[in-house]
């Protein structure tokens, strides 16, 4: 048997100048101008994307969380509480929404957005954070008041 | 390629199926197919196998689905599907064996004559909601609805900060509490 693999691979390094500009032109198909058609004048600017994009994959997660901690801040802000005591206190009770799903629910299933945000500060009032031995919020009951 | 390049030549859309089929009943979606082969060329060998063999019982258990046979001379075969939302597909059988063909008409019968597209997600909902989105009235107390405006205490500035005489009132509490505890 003769494996000719890494031979063939050897030879076909580099690649023919026609592909590799090929490769290049097939990601500047969509500008304007001569950016499109002429390699050298394209290859500056597929560069220049391409570092973007490379920035962009984080800064899209990094955008997105905010996002949602902005919505998570606003929704739970309006019921009386706030983002960091919602994330520590569902934390502690074990309930696992992460930011995506929070927002979400503050947005499309707001009466349960409430019902976790009526936990949240029933939780703290039985802890005593924050409180100075204020009353129960009314309609939750927990197992440390009975 | 970025999705944004992507999506200028070959668009991107999300999960559909046409009239929620499937959920309750099943309507074939494949209308037509015609098989395009020549009789004496060696790349039509397999559509030919295939017709001879497969395509009786292919249209006995497909009884929606009208077949029709194309034979022209020395052109190269290919199968054309042509389905209820009037999209037309053409695939290349051009020395093909017949078990091959037997796939690629599998996979013309089962598909829905959208086009294949990049997907955006991977999931999709009409109904994105079930409680209702969130309004400015969702967590308001309805007590508004029969309010009279202008209403003095809706008016009222908002107060971000306790004043310095609530603030000691605070304290006081506090040390009444602890000076509470210590003595008991």
């Amino acid at each position: 048997m003769v494996i000719t693999s890494p031979t063939l691979f050897a030879r076909a390094r580099g690649g023919d100048r026609f592909w590799k500009r090929r490769r290049i032109l097939s990601l500047s198909a969509h500008y304007f101008g001569r950016k499109k058609n002429c390699y050298s004048i394209a290859i500056k600017y597929v560069n220049r994307a391409l570092r973007y994009s490379t920035i962009a994959r984080r800064q899209k997660k990094l955008d997105l969380r905010a996002l949602w901690k902005a919505r998570i801040t606003g929704g739970s802000e309006e019921l009386g509480t706030s983002y960091n005591s919602m994330k520590y206190t569902l934390n502690d009770i074990g309930i696992g929404l992460d930011h995506k799903i929070l927002q979400n629910m503050a947005i499309w299933e707001p009466r349960t957005f409430r019902g976790l945000a009526l936990l949240t500060k029933a939780k703290e009032t039985e802890k005593g954070l924050n409180s100075l031995d204020g009353p129960s919020v009314s309609g939750v009951v927990t197992r440390g008041m009975l | 390629m970025t999705s944004h390049t992507w999506n200028l030549f070959w668009g991107s859309s999300f999960v559909r199926t046409p009239l929620r089929n499937g959920v309750g009943r099943y309507v074939q979606q494949l209308q037509r197919v015609t098989f395009k082969f020549c009789k004496t060329h060696g790349g039509s060998q397999g559509m030919r196998e295939f017709i001879e063999k497969d395509l009786v019982d292919f249209a006995k258990v497909n009884p929606g689905v009208v077949v029709y046979l194309k034979p022209r001379r020395h052109r190269s075969p290919c199968l054309k599907a042509e389905y209820l939302n009037g999209e037309e597909e053409y695939i290349s059988a051009h020395n093909l064996s017949s078990s091959d063909i037997k796939k690629w008409v599998e996979y013309l019968r089962m598909r829905s004559g959208n086009p294949v597209e990049r997907l955006r997600k991977y999931q999709h909902t009409d109904h994105p909601s079930i409680q209702g989105p969130w309004t400015p009235w969702t967590h308001r107390d309805p007590e508004i609805n029969v309010t009279e405006f202008p209403s003095e205490k809706l008016s009222a500035a908002h107060v971000t900060e306790k004043t310095a005489t609530e603030q000691v009132i605070e304290l006081f509490e506090k040390q009444k509490i602890a000076s509470g505890s210590n003595t008991s």
